[in-house]
């Protein structure tokens, strides 16, 4: 087989970084110059420095398990205080449970929509009631006038 | 070192077993490496003892974090570096001056330094070093003092080869001219 284009190649290919030859003359140039004036540092060690240099390690403590802050405290702690809400808005601790502590809004409301008759009739120990029992002896005459100044007797005539 | 030697004495080190008798053959293979390295960029004797027992500690907590990606020798000297440069920085804080002025200080200290039994030239040179930015200083120390392969500064300043190569030419004619005119 023949090489065609061999003797066409006149270079290899191999090039250098720019200026390379004057840089590494004038390197060795200069190394050469300082290595002749200044061929040591100067710089001393202490005597048998290094026979007797020795690394002091520390003493590495045992390593503690790390407990997460979020995992352990925090949900524990916010338990404790969710579990001690609730508890405190059931009031279950509310000792006051009289039949005087509840209020007029709340009677009404079971009167009206939870009690019936026989309920209520149980409430009364007299089984035979007199007009007398829902009269009010104890209003005096001024309560009265007020009373009557406001009525209006065209509607009791009516009635 | 050889990379098979390197890698059965880091499974030495993070095995729970032999990590102690690795250490201390890390320590011997390693300390006189890393405290040249550690000396020229902080240049005093102690801080360099400082900076180099940092380095072995912070090596023997984290050896296990380590994952082999990079080799171990660069892995050791990308921490003295980073030590070293911290150390550098905590020195001109606690002093209130910048960083410049903190090295002139420790270079002017050098003077009066028991461990440095350097000649004028010597103590010029470590003035010129001075007027170089971060990077080149870095570098010429590497190559200049220690004599390290460019492939293996590129590991541990993760910098191409021909950054490291451009940074070492400039350095190196900076300080010569520094020398010269002083």
């Amino acid at each position: 087989m023949k090489n065609k284009g061999l003797h066409t190649l006149k270079n290899t290919g191999f090039k250098t970084p720019q200026n390379y030859f004057e840089t590494f003359e004038t390197t060795i140039q200069t190394t050469a110059y300082l290595k002749n004036e200044v061929p040591q540092s100067g710089f001393t060690t202490p005597k048998d420095y290094f026979d007797t240099f020795e690394v002091a390690i520390p003493a590495i403590k045992k390593e503690t398990k790390v407990i997460s802050l979020y995992k352990k405290t925090v949900l524990t702690v916010g338990s404790i205080a969710a579990a001690l809400l609730l508890l405190f808005s059931l009031n279950l601790f509310k000792k006051d449970l009289s039949f005087n502590s509840l209020s007029t809004a709340t009677l009404d409301s079971y009167l009206i929509n939870e009690a019936n008759s026989s309920e209520l009739s149980l409430l009364f120990s007299n089984s035979e009631l007199t007009e007398s029992q829902f009269i009010d002896f104890q209003l005096d005459v001024d309560t009265i006038d007020s009373l009557l100044d406001n009525e209006d007797f065209n509607d009791l005539i009516l009635d | 070192m050889f990379v098979t030697q390197e890698k059965e004495l880091l499974l030495q080190l993070q095995s729970n077993s032999n990590k102690d008798t690795a250490f201390k053959e890390l320590v011997t293979l390693y300390k006189e490496r890393l405290y040249w390295h550690i000396r020229n960029i902080v240049k005093s004797h102690d801080d360099a003892d400082d900076v180099l027992q940092n380095t072995f500690i912070k090596v023997y907590k984290n050896i296990n974090g380590f994952k082999g990606d990079s080799k171990l020798y660069s892995w050791l000297y990308r921490i003295a570096t980073n030590e070293a440069i911290t150390l550098l920085n905590k020195n001109a804080k606690r002093l209130q001056i910048t960083n410049e002025e903190a090295q002139n200080l420790a270079i002017n200290n050098l003077q009066s330094d028991v461990y440095f039994e350097g000649s004028e030239i010597q103590l010029k040179l470590q003035q010129a070093i001075a007027t170089l930015p971060e990077k080149q200083q870095l570098v010429f120390n590497m190559k200049y003092f220690q004599d390290l392969k460019y492939k293996d500064i590129s590991l541990i300043l993760d910098t191409s080869e021909g950054a490291l190569k451009a940074s070492y030419h400039l350095a190196s004619k900076k300080i010569e001219t520094y020398l010269k005119a002083h």
